[in-house]
C-alpha cells in the first residue's frame, strides 16, 4: 500500500535541508516519489512538521527493577480512568501498555531499556514484548559479575574476554553493552561504600579503569555498533566532572557513551558546596569527538530512581521520599529502587534542573549530546515535550527561572545562555543521533529505504503542546496515532545483536553457570519459543 | 526440541458453556491462577474484557511479602548469592528450616568466593526444628525456640540499638543469649535471613526487614523469602507489568484497582458479591470448597478432579506436556521450560483466549 504524506515541512537533516515536500511510505519503508503508481492513502500534512519517529537511547521501561518500582510504590500510580475500547490496560498507570501508548503518542517509535541483567534476561524480554506499538531494545549489563572479574584477575587473554562478553550479549539478547559503576557493585557486596576509577575491587585486584578499558577493547573486537555505554563512578558526587575527564582519558580515543551525564556535572565551591560543573563537562566533550552522552535531565515532581548501582542506591536510601526503598543483592548487580521528589523549592533540585539545561545549551554537537531524563531517575519520559520547549524557547526558560531560589541561581550559568535549539537540532538529538548510535541505521531519518516510522506534528509556538501530542504517527508504515491518541494495539519488535563467539565459550559459561546456580545455562536463555506465536526479535548485524 | 505435538483444541461445547457462565456474570472472579506466564497474561486480558476481579491462591506472598514491600520496602537477595556469599544464614521460623531442608538449596556452601570464610547458621524461633541440609562450619546456633518469631526479632532489634529490654519470659532466652546473637549477626560480613511468608503476618515480616536495615548500618545483611506456592511470584510479576499492580486486582471499572479486601476471591464468592468463578489450578491450588457457591469453570490438569465445577476443562501442564515460562526459585528468575513428555493438551492461555473470543462473539 502506497501512502502519501502530503505537503508537510520535512525536518530531516540526514536527507538534507528542511523543505516542504511529500513523503511516501510503502510496505513499511520510506520510498521515493512513485511514478504512475496509485496512491492508496493521502494524509494532508500542510502546515505540519514531518520527522522520523523518535528514538530513546536510555529509558528504564522493563525488567525486574522496573517492576520492583511498581510494587514498591502503588500510591504513585493509582489508575483512575478507563481506557479506549479494545485497548486493555492502556490507562493502567506504570504498566508496559501505558508506556507504549504514551511514547507513541509523543511520536517516539523506538526505546531502549539500558539495564538488561543477563541473569534476569527473560523477565526483561517478557516485559519488553508486552510493550505495544513501539520497537524496543536493551543493553546487556556486563563488567561486574564474578565470572568476568575472575577472568580479569586470572589474566585471561583478550579472546576469552571478548568471547565472554559476546556470549552474554547473545544469550541475553542485548543490543549493546553497558557497565554500571565498573566494579562498584562487587565492591559493595564486600562492604565498600565508595568506589573511584582507580579503586580496586576487593578479592579480584582489578580496578574500575581496567574493567572499562577491557570492555572497550571487547566491544571493538566484537564490532558492537553502540559504543560502550558507561554509568561512571561517583554518580551525584560534587567533583565528578574530574571522574568524567579521567574516564574520557582512559578511553584513549575509542567510542564511549556516558549515561545521564547531568548526574556527574556537579562542581564544588571553596566550602565544598555544590555548583554547576556543566562548563567543565562541556569542555571535556568538546575536546573528545569520540565521546557521546545522554543528559538525564531532572524535571520536578515525585519520581523513583531505579539503578543497578547498589552502592549509590544505598546512600540515596537515606533521602527516600516516601520513606521506603528496596535493595536486591542479585547475582552480579541486583538493583536498588529509591523513590524521591525533585522539589521546585529545593535549591539543589533546582540546580540539578539548571545544570541539565546548561549541558544541552553548551553542547558542542547535537549528534553527541542526546535527550533523556534517564526515565524515571531524573523524571518521566513524558516530560520530553517540556524539555524541548525549554531548549527551543529562551522565554520559557526565563519563566521557569523566575521561581528559582537565589542560592541555585548564583551557582549556574543558565541565565546567560541565549541559545535556542532549532527543529533540525531537535531532530538530530532525538532521532538521527540515537538511532545511529545504536546501530539502527535505517531509523531516525526519512531517507529512501528507512523504516517507515514517522511522526507528524502541528507547527505550534507552544512546543510542549506540539511535541506532547503528535498529529499523526506511523509505525512500520501503519497509522498508529491520530490527534495525540493511539488508535489500537499493534506489536512491534525487540532489536537484538547477533554476535559471534568461539563455541568453546558455550562450554566454559555452561560450566560456570552450573557451578554457580546448580542449573544449566538453558535456564538463562531467552528462546523464541517462550513467546509462543509472537515473533518478537529482529537481529541487527555487528560491524564486523 | 522435538515437541511439535499439535495442541488439541479444547472441547468447543465446554468453551461455549464457560463463555456463557463468565460472559453473563455481573461480577466474575478469576482465581487460583496457578499457571505459566502466558496463562496469566491471557487471564488478565480476560479479566479486562469481562470486568473481573483476579487473584492468585498464594495469599501470603501477596498479603505479607508484597504488602511489606509496598508499606516499607525490602532488602533481599537470590538463593545463589546466599549460597555462595553468605557467611551467616539465619533461619527465622520453622518454615525457613523446612524449606531449606526440602529443596536443599543451601546444602552446600558454594565455592565461588574463596575469601568468604566460615559459614554460620542461626535458628531463630524455629521451635525444635533444626536444619539437616544446610552447610555449616561448626554448630548451629539457636535462640528463642519457645517464643514467637516477632518477639525474638524485637528483642534482637532492641539490643542492637542499645535499648533496654523488659522482663524476659521464663521460657525465653537470657539477655546474655540475646546479646550474643546480636553480636553474631553484627559480626557477619554478609548475612541472610530466610523467612517463610506463610507463617508470619505482615507486621512480623516488616520487623524482620527493619532488623535487616538496622544491621546494614555497619555490615551487609539481606533476606530471602521462601518462594510462593503455585507460581504466585510469577503471576504477581506479570500482573505488575500488565496492570501496574500486584494481585488481587479488580477490572470492573475498566481500569485496574488493587485492593486486598475488595478483590479477595474467597470473600467475593462467600459474601455473594461474585456470581461466577474461573478457577485456574493447573500448577496446584485445588478447587476450594467455597467455589461451590457460584457457577464455576475450572481449568485443571489431566487427572485432577473438579467435581463441584459446572464446567471443567482439562489442560496441559507447562514444562511437562507443553513448553512454558515459569519462575525458577533456585535461580530466581523466569525460565522457559521445554515439555518433558509432550501431550496434545491445550494450554491455559489457549483455553482462556478461546473463552474470551467466544464471549466477544468471535469464532473461538
Ligand atoms: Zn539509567
Amino acid at each position: 500500500m502506497m501512502i502519501r504524506l502530503k505537503g508537510g515541512r520535512v525536518v530531516d537533516p540526514v536527507s538534507g535541508a528542511t523543505t516542504v515536500r511529500d513523503v511516501y511510505l510503502k510496505d513499511g519503508r520510506i520510498v521515493a516519489a512513485p511514478t504512475g503508481e496509485t496512491i492508496d492513502e493521502t494524509y494532508d500534512c500542510t502546515g505540519k512538521i514531518v520527522m522520523a519517529g523518535g528514538v530513546d537511547v536510555h529509558s528504564h521501561i522493563a525488567g525486574g527493577n522496573v517492576t520492583m518500582s511498581r510494587l514498591l510504590l502503588p500510591e504513585l500510580h493509582v489508575s483512575e480512568a478507563p481506557g479506549a475500547e479494545g485497548m486493555p490496560f492502556s490507562t493502567a498507570k506504570w504498566s508496559g501498555w501505558e508506556i507504549g501508548r504514551l511514547y507513541a503518542e509523543m511520536g517516539f517509535t523506538t526505546v531502549v531499556e539500558p539495564a538488561l541483567a543477563p541473569s534476569q534476561a527473560m523477565q526483561t524480554h517478557l516485559e519488553l514484548a508486552d510493550i505495544p506499538i513501539i520497537d524496543r531494545g536493551a543493553l546487556t549489563v556486563v563488567g561486574n559479575d564474578d565470572h568476568f572479574l575472575s577472568l580479569l584477575r586470572d589474566r585471561e587473554g583478550a579472546a576469552a574476554l571478548r568471547d565472554s562478553i559476546a556470549w552474554l550479549v547473545t544469550q541475553s539478547r542485548g543490543l549493546g553493552i553497558k557497565v554500571i559503576n565498573a566494579g562498584g557493585p562487587a565492591a559493595f557486596h564486600s562492604g565498600l561504600r565508595t568506589f573511584d576509577l582507580d579503586d580496586v575491587v576487593p578479592h579480584y585486584g582489578v580496578s574500575s579503569r581496567q574493567i572499562v578499558q577491557t570492555l572497550l577493547t571487547a566491544a571493538a573486537d566484537i564490532g558492537i555498533p553502540h559504543p560502550l555505554h558507561v554509568h561512571a563512578n561517583n554518580l551525584g558526587v560534587p567533583g565528578a566532572p574530574k571522574t568524567i575527564a579521567d574516564t574520557i582519558a582512559a578511553a584513549e580515543g575509542r567510542p564511549l557513551h556516558f549515561a545521564h551525564i547531568q548526574f556527574y556535572s556537579y562542581g564544588k565551591d571553596a566550602e565544598g558546596g555544590m555548583t554547576s560543573g556543566a562548563e567543565a563537562i562541556a569542555r571535556s566533550l568538546a575536546d573528545a569527538p569520540n565521546i557521546t552522552c545522554d543528559v538525564g535531565q531532572v524535571m520536578f515532581g515525585p519520581t523513583v530512581t531505579i539503578s543497578l548501582d547498589l552502592m549509590k542506591q544505598w546512600q540515596g536510601a537515606a533521602y527516600a521520599s516516601p520513606k521506603k526503598f528496596s535493595l536486591t543483592d542479585g547475582d552480579a548487580e541486583g538493583g536498588g529502587v529509591v523513590p524521591l521528589v525533585y522539589k521546585k523549592t529545593n535549591w539543589v533540585n533546582q540546580l540539578q534542573w539548571a545544570i541539565g539545561l546548561e549541558l544541552f545549551l553548551l553542547s558542542p554537537d547535537p549528534w553527541r549530546v542526546l535527550m533523556t531524563t534517564d526515565h524515571p531517575n531524573g523524571g518521566s519520559f513524558t516530560t520530553y515535550p517540556q524539555i524541548i520547549h525549554l531548549l527551543m524557547d529562551r522565554g520559557e526558560r526565563e519563566r521557569w527561572m523566575e521561581k528559582m531560589p537565589e542560592k541555585a541561581k548564583e551557582r549556574t550559568g543558565l541565565a546567560d545562555l541565549t541559545r535556542e535549539y532549532t527543529l533540525e537540532e531537535i531532530a538530530i538529538m532525538t532521532r538521527a543521533a540515537p538511532a545511529k548510535l545504536l546501530g539502527l541505521f535505517d531509523r531516525g531519518h526519512l531517507k529512501e529505504g528507512a523504516v517507515a516510522d514517522v511522526a507528524v506534528y502541528d507547527d505550534l509556538a507552544d512546543k510542549s503542546a506540539m511535541f506532547g501530542s503528535a498529529a499523526l504517527v506511523f509505525k512500520d508504515g501503519r497509522l498508529v496515532v491520530r490527534d495525540g491518541r493511539a488508535l489500537g494495539w499493534v506489536h512491534s519488535k525487540t532489536s537484538i545483536l547477533s554476535a559471534d563467539y568461539d563455541s568453546q565459550m558455550d562450554r566454559r559459561m555452561g560450566d560456570y553457570i552450573t557451578d554457580r546456580y546448580g542449573v544449566g545455562p538453558s535456564a538463562f536463555s531467552v528462546p523464541q519459543a517462550a513467546f509462543g506465536d509472537r515473533d518478537v526479535f529482529e537481529a541487527v548485524p555487528c560491524l564486523k | 526440541m522435538s515437541h511439535d505435538t499439535p495442541a488439541r483444541p479444547a472441547d468447543p461445547q465446554a468453551i461455549a458453556r464457560a463463555a456463557d457462565i463468565l460472559g453473563k456474570a455481573r461480577n466474575p472472579v478469576i482465581a487460583g491462577l496457578g499457571c505459566d506466564v502466558d496463562g496469566v497474561r491471557a487471564a488478565l486480558q480476560l479479566a479486562a474484557r469481562i470486568g473481573a476481579a483476579i487473584d492468585h491462591c498464594s495469599i501470603a506472598h501477596e498479603r505479607v511479602e508484597l504488602r511489606t514491600l509496598a508499606d516499607s520496602g525490602v532488602m533481599n537477595t537470590t538463593v545463589s548469592e546466599a549460597r555462595h556469599r553468605a557467611d551467616l544464614i539465619v533461619l527465622a521460623g520453622a518454615g525457613a528450616v523446612a524449606w531449606a531442608d526440602h529443596g536443599k538449596a543451601l546444602a552446600d556452601g558454594g565455592g565461588l568466593y574463596s575469601w568468604r570464610g566460615d559459614r554460620g547458621v542461626l535458628c531463630l524461633a524455629t521451635g525444635e526444628a533444626r536444619p539437616a541440609h544446610v552447610a555449616v562450619n561448626g554448630d548451629v546456633a539457636t535462640l528463642g525456640d519457645g517464643l514467637p518469631l516477632h518477639r525474638i526479632v524485637s528483642l534482637i532489634r532492641a539490643r542492637l540499638g542499645g535499648r533496654p529490654i523488659g522482663p524476659l519470659p521464663s521460657n525465653g532466652p537470657s539477655a546474655e543469649a540475646i546479646d550474643a546473637v546480636a553480636l553474631q549477626m553484627k559480626s557477619a560480613s554478609f548475612g541472610v535471613i530466610v523467612v517463610d511468608p506463610e507463617e508470619v503476618d505482615h507486621v512480623t515480616f516488616d520487623a524482620i526487614q527493619g532488623l535487616i536495615k538496622d544491621l546494614n548500618a555497619e555490615t551487609r545483611f539481606t533476606s530471602l523469602s521462601v518462594p510462593a506456592k503455585h507460581h504466585g511470584r510469577g503471576a504477581n510479576l506479570v500482573s505488575a507489568w500488565t496492570t501496574g499492580d500486584r494481585l488481587p486486582v479488580g477490572m470492573g471499572r475498566g481500569y485496574p484497582e488493587q485492593d486486598d479486601w475488595r478483590f479477595d476471591a474467597e470473600r467475593l464468592v462467600t459474601s455473594g458479591e461474585a456470581d461466577a468463578l474461573l478457577w485456574i489450578g493447573v500448577l496446584g491450588g485445588d478447587l476450594p470448597a467455597w467455589s461451590g457457591r457460584v457457577p464455576t469453570v475450572a481449568l485443571i490438569h489431566h487427572g485432577a478432579k473438579a467435581n463441584t465445577a459446572d464446567v471443567s476443562v482439562e489442560v496441559g501442564v507447562p514444562g511437562v506436556t507443553h513448553g512454558g515460562v515459569l519462575t525458577d526459585s533456585i535461580r530466581d528468575g523466569f525460565t522457559y521450560l521445554e515439555a518433558k513428555s509432550p501431550q496434545p493438551l491445550p494450554t491455559v492461555a489457549s483455553v482462556v483466549a478461546a473463552i474470551e473470543a467466544a464471549i466477544a462473539g468471535a469464532a473461538p
